[in-house]
């Protein structure tokens, strides 16, 4: 099976979301798997499918700081897509090439990233049932959604981490405890930054050399049908309070 | 009334239930950062609360759950029947 590599492209909340939607709708009409590596830009929150907006984001604050917020087609729970602090891919393929299983097809696609880490000398190992640890601390978090026969699973890998500024974004069940929710998580996450100070690209340069690895594949990019449709998804769907505050 | 409730899952995701009721269960809405496939799933199974009895049978109700899931070949990733059950009775107290 050939693989469609598009390289690192950035984009906004909206349209990241909308090209990951138009991708499967491609792959479920015939189209290649498709592996697609991004950055956000403005910064952004994503939430997860069935997260409350209420609940979960500061909205004020992502407005006042400039930051997106987007609802995302997967479950997992709020992320913080800092333009300097991450990369994202999006595995896209017809469900028939993954396990049925659910953690073991989160599995094989976080084994990608795991290789891409090892690439950089960082040993991590994957723990269910979405994320990716290095020494114990998480550097990973990845969501998966299957429609139409299709398995999309997206990612993300902390190239560095700024708890501060992600938990001046999020709300918290009670103010009083913030301080020592935001050691917790300090204590908890990691980035690329604590093992190798390397550039952003060298991180996806790395990374996308674990995700090809064993695998026939061509660079290519979105087809124009495609960018029409995302454009046209960011619209209607990811840029609408409707979807945005379903929950 | 609106009485919410969130939970940490032991080995699972956070689960969030609202619940709205008066002399009969109006409507359950179910949150979180836990998975299901398909997504739509969880209309489903919060309209299994729709107009219940506010003292219905947790274990009927869980079973009517499952029923539901292996039915229709949903799938919970982080959350269960039983959890979701449990938080919803918590909520009416």
């Amino acid at each position: 099976m050939r693989w469609r590599i598009i390289p690192l492209t950035t984009y906004d909340a909206y349209m990241n979301m909308a090209i990951d939607e138009a991708l499967s709708e491609s792959v479920a009409a015939g189209a290649d798997p498709t592996i697609r590596f991004y950055k956000w830009k403005p910064s952004a929150v994503s939430l997860g499918y069935f997260q409350s907006m209420d609940d979960v984001v500061d909205k004020d604050s992502c407005a006042r700081q400039k930051v997106d917020i987007v609802r995302r087609r997967t479950g997992g729970g709020a992320v913080f897509h800092w333009e300097d602090g991450e990369i994202t891919y999006s595995v896209i393929a017809p469900l028939d090439m993954y396990p049925k299983n659910i953690i073991e097809s989160y599995k094989i696609i976080c084994g990608y990233v795991i290789k891409g880490l090892k690439n950089l000398g960082i040993d991590a190992r994957f723990a269910p049932i979405n994320d990716i640890l290095v020494d114990g601390k998480k550097i990973s978090g990845n969501a998966q959604t299957r429609r139409n026969g299709v398995l999309l699973q997206h990612g993300t890998v902390l190239h560095d981490v700024d708890v501060h500024k992600m938990f001046s974004l999020l709300k918290v069940p009670d103010e009083k405890i913030k301080d020592k929710m935001i050691q917790n998580v300090m204590e908890r996450v990691t980035s690329i930054q604590n093992f190798k100070k390397i550039s952003q690209e060298e991180t996806y340069e790395a990374l996308l050399k674990g995700f090809c690895e064993e695998k026939e594949y061509e660079f290519k990019e979105l087809t124009e049908k495609e960018l029409e449709r995302a454009i046209e998804l960011a619209g209607s769907r990811y840029c609408s309070d409707k979807w945005n505050f379903m929950r | 009334m609106l009485h919410q409730i969130t939970e940490k899952i032991p080995n699972g995701k956070l689960l969030t239930v609202k619940v709205e009721f008066d002399h009969k269960i109006k409507h359950v809405q179910i949150l979180g950062d836990f998975f299901a496939h398909p997504e739509e799933s969880i209309i489903d199974i919060e309209s299994r609360f729709m107009n219940v009895e506010l003292g219905f049978d947790g274990e009927d109700m869980i079973k009517d759950i499952e029923g539901l899931i292996s039915r229709r070949g949903y799938e919970l990733i982080g959350v269960d029947a039983a959890s979701i059950v449990r938080l919803v009775k918590r909520a009416l107290g």
